[in-house]
């Protein structure tokens, strides 16, 4: 209760994400183990972490696809665990998620894929959602691939059209997880700029999963590391990366910086 | 081996016997077609997070999947009627047996379509705000529907080929002619080859028709 009141206390007041002793476990596993955690509207915060961490299932459980064992996670007005179905609709709606595989829908060419969602969901008229999806792909710079399917892009060309069908949605909040990690070391380059891009053009709240120290350094304004389902260390990421206090982050970011 | 072939009556009646065809195409196209549309539903509620939607495609696979369709058909055109005092034409009679089976078949074949969707494109479709009922009809469906397309094919083929079974409730397609005919001239080789090589054409047109469909497919899965 104590500790209840005391970060209540010290809430910013334009709290967008809000986690509260969040725990998750898969059966016997404990994934989460307690998260408490507040992004503010506007924020960029990125997520390290060795594999296995919990930082996807994090991500995941901010919109949902992953129920949460307790704990408490809220985004803007909405609350998310024991939410119903229209309720995480709603802040599905309003939030964007780019996968680690791209997950774009294969049997859609890539403008198909961007106005899909407005069509259906948001009732769009069709050459509506075709000009805005039009005028997203030119903002990735896929525009000339419109109408090719996704099994003939590239990884990062993929990649490019998942920020854009996300974009497409018009969210508040942008979920990224390990955007790069599968892509060719040439490649993340390309998508690494179009995050920056949307980050710049759209100030938007974002939270990234990555272990790109540079990227990170020049877009986050917070950086956290997580290791065993814990918050290992927090801070502001210029702190972060440089000088870290925790020697456990210190020992990480050895460990990827060797890996590059 | 001192059978005679006399083929020479096929040109008198095979006119005939081929006109079991239309009847025999106009019973299995609506089969086909309901089928087609029970089994994806069947499907989709094989997959549901309802458990009575569950529980009842459950229920339906098994039992028509285990019922011999002569069975089925006969129980329909000769036992339906004295339960519900509603008879029905032969052909509508067998349109009902013919889909109840199939659609137990397909449901299988577009479950195993489904399942094979990696779970990230569903994943994908409800964080962009799609409900799971959409996620359905605009994601995994569509894709499925191709996947499915060669094992549909062979469900549709397996109710083409129980056609022949109509003749139970004198349906006038092709094996009930061949019977007619074969009665009349005792010529039973002459007529049911006659059946055989047009129910084989029938057949083999259709598997053409669907490979055909496969070929729309543009895009390939990653």
């Amino acid at each position: 209760m104590a500790t209840n009141l005391m970060l209540a206390a010290t809430e910013p007041a334009d709290t967008y994400i809000r986690f509260r002793d969040v725990q998750k476990s898969y059966g016997a596993v404990s994934v989460l183990n307690g998260i408490s955690l507040d992004v503010a509207k506007g924020e960029v915060l990125v997520l390290c972490g060795p594999s296995g961490c919990g930082k996807s299932t994090l991500l995941r459980c901010i919109n949902g696809l992953e129920p949460i064992s307790s704990g408490t996670i809220s985004v803007g007005e909405h609350r998310v665990d024991g939410a119903s179905q229209d309720t995480l609709q709603k802040i599905r709606l309003s939030t964007g998620f780019v996968f680690q595989n791209f997950n774009l829908f294969p049997h859609m060419t890539a403008l198909e894929n961007i106005t899909i969602a407005p069509r259906k969901i948001l009732g769009l008229p069709q050459r509506e959602a075709a000009a805005e999806g039009m005028k997203l792909l030119e903002q990735v710079g896929m525009a000339e691939k419109a109408n090719v399917y996704p099994f003939q892009l590239s990884g990062g060309q993929r990649q490019r059209v998942a920020i854009a069908r996300a974009l497409a949605m018009k969210p508040s909040l942008m979920l990224f997880d390990e955007p790069t990690s599968a892509l060719d070391p040439e490649m993340r380059e390309e998508v690494l700029q179009v995050i920056r891009q949307v980050h710049h053009e759209h100030n938007m709240t974002m939270i990234v999963v990555t272990h790109e120290i540079g990227f990170a350094k020049s877009v986050a304004s917070r950086a956290m590391l997580l290791d065993a389902g814990r918050i290992v260390e927090e801070a502001s990421a210029r702190v972060f990366f440089e000088h870290p206090v925790e020697e456990r982050t210190r020992r990480f970011l050895r460990a990827i910086s060797n890996d590059l | 081996m001192d059978y005679k072939f006399q083929f020479g009556v096929l040109t008198d009646y095979g006119p005939y016997l081929a006109g079991g065809l239309w009847h025999a195409w106009w019973t299995s196209l609506p089969s086909i077609v309901l089928t087609t549309i029970l089994g994806v539903v069947l499907a989709a509620m094989s997959m549901s997070r309802k458990w009575i939607l569950r529980g009842f495609s459950l229920v339906f696979v098994d039992l028509f999947r285990t019922l011999p369709v002569v069975v089925l058909l006969i129980w329909i055109h000769y036992v339906m009627p004295i339960l519900t005092g509603i008879s029905l034409s032969p052909t509508m009679s067998s349109i009902i047996a013919l889909s109840l089976n199939g659609a137990a078949l397909a449901c299988e074949a577009f479950r195993g379509g489904l399942e094979a969707i990696p779970t990230t494109q569903a994943q994908a479709a409800q964080s962009l705000g799609f409900s799971r009922w959409q996620v359905m009809r605009y994601v995994t469906l569509p894709q499925a529907a191709f996947t499915t397309l060669p094992s549909l094919t062979n469900v549709h083929i397996t109710v083409i080929k129980n056609v022949t079974v109509t003749v139970l409730i004198a349906v006038p397609e092709v094996m009930f002619r061949a019977q007619e005919l074969t009665v009349q001239f005792f010529r039973p080789l002459e007529f049911y080859t006659g059946a055989a090589a047009l129910y084989v054409a029938l057949i083999w047109g259709y598997a053409l028709f669907m490979r055909s469909l496969e070929r729309l497919q543009k895009w390939q899965p990653i």
